[in-house]
């Protein structure tokens, strides 16, 4: 009898071992079986998206993509490990011995070898035809133009998985619009890995990434990098940044800065040049800003062209005593002729009329303290201390330009409001957005505000071409042109006081002042030629004007 | 007359039943062999591609300005140091004047 119940208590034992194994492959490990037996089955390739390419304004692209590989080793599949080892690592480069120790590991299937190797190195690798060696397409970002424009371009890096990431500028702003979506295709194989016709299969087609169209004019991009180093050599220079801007669109047709580096080579150059001065560096614009100040005394009745006012001396403002930046005093003097001396009493005079209010309020209006919409990355903005912490001396320092920070294309962007009939614009780098099937979204100019009247923004073109025609920078300017503009030179703030002799050279200014087709503005960090704005910034600018009213064919007046 | 005609289709219907799956074996061997040409016109086309992109590249190179700028320099070509603007007051003929 116990034999009998032997045997039952067998099959018992069996019939839950045989439950318990279906338990374990069907529940627990059932989702990853199954997904193994798909890769048996299945050809999954995954379709990579194309980068989209960042073109100019004439269709020259300035961001593409090139041809270009993962080179790999399948360690199981070679057969000579050490000729293997000394033929690919002095190919690509690399550690022969550490590669060898790498296919020597047991449990290694797959070791990368090198990314993104260009195609004339891989076809000689293919030459070779070692056992073990793989390639797959990973194409690389091109910049044809080499280092044109790189701070308005940023580069293409890698994130922490691997993979194609825009960083900095355009590529980093608009990441996700030039990446696209990979695609996907499933195919069942056959023994030989071909793919079965008749067999199931599922296709999920790339989408492409966007192409960008932008403002940026090569031209004129050219010639103002090519100024601009020259400018920073003659003029000894630390760092210089110069922005074109069409007045009317928003638009920017030219943005460089130095230094600068090449996007391709991004990893070669210190980190600390990626960031854009232009959008992501403040700095206090100095005599430029009296501009606008001078604008909104003009629009508020504060003060006409010819209102005049007694520059006898140095103003005293609380503790401080404000001085003309040449300590020369010319008596009674216009508002005018306020712009043209650059005279810092009179602009003192100015917010005095103005009032607190009134000049906080232009202040705002004019986009500074808030972002500019700018389609690039690594905007900062610079805060604005708020209405109730302004001293009487701040509100005097700000009518000329100290002791306020603004980013530069703040900067351009409110002395384009007074070449735009006084319509504040959103800057904007793409002009319109592609994708693969020809869907065109155009990006339309956008009005923000209007900060002043046409009729004043006529007003203060006027003063700001006295300035240029009467100013220190007259020796400079290119005759015949009317070009309504205005120097800049502030000093540096080091450790809560300003250095002396460190100064931002700065001039902003736009032509023809009739009928602006650009709005431009100069910077040079520490020139050591000369620490005046009218000395080495003015004939910068000057000199991009030249070459732009040739490209533009705009004649004298 | 019915009858016989319905004989004939009974009797006929294994022989076609038969021709049809020999048919259906013949064509999805077919089918399954296509794979490898499909495979090789698939690897064909990622070449051509391939190809295309390498030539557009090539062609950005060629056409971007520094490159320009290198061939003018080469043909002789110097920037421009000074620009001359011909106004109409500087005319040495009068323009639109008919006597």
């Amino acid at each position: 009898m116990w034999r009998i119940w032997a045997l039952f208590f067998f099959f018992i034992s069996l019939f839950f071992l045989i439950v318990l194994r279906l338990l374990y492959w069907q529940i627990l490990v059932g989702e990853k079986l199954g997904r193994e037996a798909a890769a048996q089955h299945f050809l999954t390739l995954n379709i990579p998206a194309v980068r989209g390419e960042i073109v100019a304004s004439d269709g020259a692209p300035l961001a593409m993509n090139k041809p270009a590989y993962l080179v790999y080793a399948s360690p199981r599949e070679v057969t000579q490990k050490e000729l293997f080892a000394q033929t690919v690592a002095t190919k690509l480069g690399l550690e022969r011995t550490a590669l060898l120790e790498q296919l020597r590991l047991p449990d290694r299937v797959w070791v990368p070898l090198g990314h993104k190797v260009d195609t004339a190195l891989t076809e000689e690798l293919k030459q070779l035809n070692l056992p073990g060696l793989g390639f797959e397409k990973e194409p690389k970002r091109y910049y044809p133009e080499s280092s044109m424009a790189a701070h308005l371009l940023g580069f293409v890096g890698s994130d922490q998985n691997g993979n194609d990431k825009g960083y900095f500028g355009l590529e980093g702003y608009y990441d996700r619009e030039l990446r696209g979506k990979d695609g996907l295709i499933e195919l069942e194989k056959d023994v030989r890995g071909a793919p079965i016709l008749v067999g199931e299969s599922k296709r999920i087609a790339p989408d492409d990434g966007r192409k960008l169209t932008l403002w940026l004019d090569r031209s004129i991009q050219k010639s103002v990098e090519r100024r601009l180093q020259a400018g920073i050599e003659k003029y000894g220079a630390k760092e210089g940044a110069v922005v074109v801007m069409d007045p009317t669109t928003g638009g920017i047709l030219a943005m460089a800065a130095y230094p600068g580096y090449e996007p391709e080579q991004y990893e070669k150059y210190d980190k600390v040049v990626y960031k854009n001065p232009l959008v992501g560096s403040s700095y206090e614009p100095g005599s430029t800003f009296k501009t606008l100040v001078m604008s909104a005394g003009l629009e508020e009745h504060a003060v006409t062209p010819t209102t005049t006012m007694d520059e006898s001396g140095p103003v005293q403002v609380s503790d401080y005593s404000i001085r003309t930046w040449n300590n020369e005093y010319h008596g009674m003097i216009t508002m005018t002729q306020v712009l043209e001396r650059s005279s810092n009493v009179g602009m003192v005079f100015v917010q005095k009329k103005l009032g607190k209010d009134k000049l906080l309020q232009y202040i705002h209006d004019f986009g500074f303290g808030r972002p500019s919409g700018v389609d690039l990355e690594d905007e900062s903005i610079p805060t604005m201390r708020a209405s109730d912490q302004w001293r009487d001396i701040d509100l005097a320092t700000a009518s000329f330009g100290q002791g306020i920070a603004v980013t530069p294309l703040q900067m351009i962007r409110a002395v384009a409001a007074l070449a735009n009939d006084g319509w504040l614009m959103e800057p904007h780098v793409v002009k319109q957005v592609e994708d693969e099937r020809g869907g065109v979204v155009v990006i339309k100019p956008k009005r923000i505000k209007r900060v002043v009247s046409a009729q004043t923004a006529k007003v203060i073109t006027e003063m700001m071409i006295a300035a240029v025609d009467h100013g220190e920078a007259q020796w400079a300017k290119p005759k015949g042109y009317r070009i309504a503009g205005k120097t800049g030179t502030a000093q540096i703030p080091v450790a809560g006081h300003y250095d002396d002799k460190k100064t931002i050279a700065s001039f902003v200014g736009f032509a023809p002042a009739d009928n602006p087709k650009f709005v431009m503005l100069t910077i040079l960090r520490e020139p050591t030629s000369s620490p005046w704005g009218s000395e080495t910034a003015a004939p910068l600018f000057f000199t991009i004007a030249r070459d732009i009213f040739s490209y533009y064919g705009i004649s004298p007046q | 007359m019915i009858q016989r005609c319905g004989r004939i289709f009974l009797r006929c219907l294994p022989l076609m039943a038969i021709a049809i799956v020999l048919i259906e074996l013949f064509v999805t061997n077919h089918m399954v062999h296509m794979g490898k040409a499909i495979q090789d016109i698939d690897r064909k086309m990622t070449m051509l591609r391939d190809e295309n992109d390498l030539l557009s590249q090539n062609v950005a190179s060629a056409s971007s300005l520094a490159a320009i700028e290198v061939r003018a320099r080469e043909a002789g070509f110097v920037p421009t140091t000074q620009y001359l603007t011909i106004g109409k007051e500087t005319f040495t003929v009068a323009l639109g004047h008919t006597q």
